[in-house]
């Protein structure tokens, strides 16, 4: 393999990942891998209230 | 002889009965509810509650007074308004929904009796499903022994249906329960209890499910009024001694100090082997293909790109997965909580709700489950403080840096003379520690300033102490390490064969040729300006540069001059020098600083971004055994045109340092931004980390060059 051939197969990768790490990092800005369960429920709804609720006087 | 509790012998009916009893075990986590199951149905089966894991339904087979009774096993939840994977299943196993389940003739639902104000809020959800129920009062051997005693008989007669005492594994109450199961499902089910929130008196406009929790908790109140009796005791269990010397606030604080000191060390020493392994297969797959391919842009894309950047990040997978290990099984075994305990009074102690808690103990993982976690906090000013401090908790995409550096430029000395403590492990530690301390100085400013008000109170458990179960253990360290890995054959790949090219090109043989030529003649000019000059420093200099000389002189001098050469003028190299004034003053060369700007989008880079610059731009001196390829090229890198090394101890701390405090992750600010609904605090947030981590390498470099 000629300098050529080696710089044109070494760009055509280095292309090809620049554009799959462009679209990677882009959709991981919108879906991050490591995101926990998502809830809508509202915060309260475990059974869990603060104690200053609990034994406020009613 | 069968007893009665007999597991089946076969699967037909029993006195002509075609379809078994269905009966759900319901209760909270560490209620004994998988010890009761198989009591009854005396098949085993795993204990505790663990996300992901006891998610699956389990069940077993019994008979009583010729009553086939088919036995399911629900994840232990607190509630049955669905917010995890767990309480999802358990909610659609009792309402028929869950595929492949059969309908629930009647719900067991364990109470604790050492807490059975807690175990009841559950009790009264299970009356309101409409389905015949019965109260497994567990643990009451346990509440014997704390002092506490449960008139079951009032208990029932207030509810409307049994309360049967069980101590499932000395096998007291099963006939009992039984009993009452077979019964129940024949009556109708008990009336649901009468819980009106909208009579709760709310100045502070809580939600209405706030409102409901607060409701039942009144109607427990009443619920319980005369039935729970606690005389005090002397007597403590060794459960007790244990958890009052953990608790403590001097003792336990020291107990965790050395259970973490003695993690990072085991971290070190470990996993040295295994990583050795790695490292010798990361050098061999290099030489393979330097030998193997002619000389030229895909060997080097090869070998100094995915090689080197992919290579420089999977030898750390075996400490990844120690530090997993150990995790897990201090998770597993009940220690983490007497922990977040302790964390507790530091969190209230700054300002910030107990609450806070669980979002940071998450983010020493991902930063973006603890943010999300944050959800729980029903103050808005604690949630902004908790959220805006939760990346500051050193996530496991930090570990490597942490690692790499600590391996390759602290040394492995015992510390006050202790062979098993290392001052790798304490500086590690102190890594950790220092993402703790400054989001402790940030929550306690921010709460007392923009954020003032009173802190939130919290109850939490402790469970009991357990032995780890070692599934459940694997599959963290699994998880981990797929993680890790996925990550590496991915983004980092990727990464690195960008880096690659921007350090590569432009390549210009004669424009190498010519700077290396440019060098020589300066240093040779520099040399003979100080042939008159007499100083001691004069002497050093010229010593310094003649050295210089000599080697540029050599092979390998040369070679390492063209590939300095080659890496100033990329693309990446010219961009690196416009940043260096920034970065200098932490003691940093371009290099380092161009790895650091690549790792804003996502840290876990950074270790493949120097692989490949170093690998490019310095020389593999290759004689350190048990080292790896890129400390051996960290080590061996000098400042351009010098012989001094880029790498010391104060600029390793500095790195450090400044991974510890940054915001290098795009998207814990784009959560950020979704869970605040604004982007002005993705942006506080990104502004106050990268401005103290610059502070704290700065402070770090200038003040480590002065001392050491």
């Amino acid at each position: 393999m000629n300098t050529t051939v080696q710089n044109l197969i070494a760009l055509t990768v280095v292309t090809a990942a620049a554009v799959w790490l462009s679209r990677s990092l882009w959709k991981r800005l919108w879906a991050p891998p490591c995101a926990g369960i998502q809830s809508d429920v509202p915060a309260g709804a475990d059974g869990f209230v603060s104690l200053d609720q609990l034994t406020k006087k009613k | 002889m069968p007893s009665q509790l007999d597991p089946p012998t076969n699967t037909t009916s029993v006195d002509g009965q075609e379809t078994p009893l269905v009966v759900a075990l319901l209760g909270n986590p560490n209620t004994g509810k998988s010890t009761l199951f198989t009591a009854l149905a005396g098949i085993p089966t795993r204990v505790g509650n663990y996300p992901g894991v006891t998610v699956e339904e389990k069940r077993g087979q019994f008979t009583h007074q010729s009553s086939r009774i088919e036995l399911i096993d629900l994840p232990g939840i607190y509630s049955l308004i669905p917010r995890s994977p767990d309480e999802d299943v358990a909610m659609a196993v009792l309402e028929g929904r869950q595929e492949g389940s059969p309908k629930i003739d009647c719900v067991v639902v364990l109470a604790d009796a050492t807490s059975l104000e807690r175990n009841c809020y559950l009790v009264s959800q299970a009356l309101a499903l409409g389905l015949p129920v019965v109260v497994a009062l567990t643990l009451v051997d346990l509440a014997a022994d704390r002092g506490i005693s449960v008139d079951h008989a009032t208990l029932a007669s207030r509810l409307g249906c049994p309360v049967i005492p069980v101590i499932a594994p000395q096998r007291d109450g099963l006939a009992p329960l039984a009993d009452a199961i077979v019964a129940t499902t024949k009556q109708s089910p008990p009336a649901a209890p009468t819980i009106h929130p909208e009579q709760i008196d709310d100045p502070n406009g809580h939600s209405p499910a706030a409102l409901e929790a607060m409701a039942r908790y009144r109607w427990i109140e009443q619920l319980l009024d005369g039935v729970v009796k606690q005389t005090p005791t002397t007597r403590w269990s060794l459960e007790e001694r244990i958890d009052a010397v953990l608790t403590h606030r001097v003792a336990g604080t020291f107990v965790f100090i050395a259970v973490m000191l003695t993690v990072f060390s085991s971290i070190f020493w470990a996993a040295a082997p295994i990583m050795d392994l790695f490292s010798g297969a990361v050098d061999s797959v290099a030489g393979f293909l330097q030998a193997r391919l002619p000389q030229g842009a895909v060997r080097s894309l090869l070998v100094d790109g995915v090689v080197a950047g992919v290579g420089g990040v999977v030898v750390f997978l075996p400490q990844i997965a120690m530090l997993f290990l150990f995790v897990s099984i201090l998770e597993g075994c009940g220690y983490l909580a007497r922990a977040a305990y302790l964390m507790d009074r530091l969190l209230v102690g700054v300002g910030l709700s107990g609450r806070s808690f669980i979002p940071l103990l998450s983010s020493f993982a991902c930063a973006i489950p603890g943010i999300m976690a944050t959800r729980t906090i029903e103050n808005r000013r604690d949630r902004l403080v908790t959220i805006l401090v939760a990346p500051l908790m050193s996530c496991s995409a930090r570990l490597p840096v942490y690692v790499l550096l600590t391996a390759a430029f602290v040394p492995n000395t015992p510390v006050a003379g202790l062979p098993w403590l290392r001052l790798q492990a304490v500086v590690l530690a102190s890594m950790y520690a220092l993402g703790v301390v400054v989001a402790a100085i940030v929550a306690a400013i921010l709460s007392r300033t923009v954020f003032r008000g009173p802190p939130q109170p919290f109850v939490m458990e402790l469970p009991g102490w357990r032995w780890p179960q070692l599934m459940v253990v694997l599959e963290r360290v699994r998880e981990a390490c797929w993680s890790f890995l996925s990550a590496a054959g991915t983004l980092i790949v990727a990464v690195s064969i960008v880096v690659w090219a921007l350090a590569s090109y432009p390549y210009s043989i004669e424009a190498i040729d010519a700077e290396v030529a440019r060098e020589k003649v300066s240093l040779t000019e520099r040399v003979e300006s100080l042939a008159d000059d007499t100083s001691a420093a004069a002497a050093d200099l010229r010593e310094e540069l003649t050295d210089q000389l000599t080697l540029l002189n050599t092979e390998e001098g040369l070679e390492a001059a063209r590939r300095g050469a080659a890496s100033r003028q990329s693309f990446l190299g010219r961009a690196g020098r416009l940043i260096e004034p920034v970065v200098r003053p932490l003691g940093w060369d371009w290099r380092i600083g161009c790895a650091a700007i690549a790792s804003f989008p996502a840290r876990e880079v950074v270790l493949g971004t120097l692989g490949v610059i170093y690998n490019l731009g310095e020389v593999d001196p290759g004689e350190e055994e048990g080292s790896n390829m890129l400390i051996r090229r960290l080590r061996a890198a000098t400042w351009d045109g010098s012989n001094r090394p880029v790498f010391t101890l104060p600029v390793a701390l500095s790195i450090m340092v400044f991974f510890a405090l940054c915001a290098q992750c795009a998207s814990t600010l784009v959560v950020i931004g979704k869970e605040t609904g604004s982007w002005v605090w993705p942006l506080v947030t990104f502004s106050y980390m990268t401005g103290l981590a610059w502070i704290g390498a700065l402070l770090t470099y200038q003040l480590g060059t002065a001392l050491l």
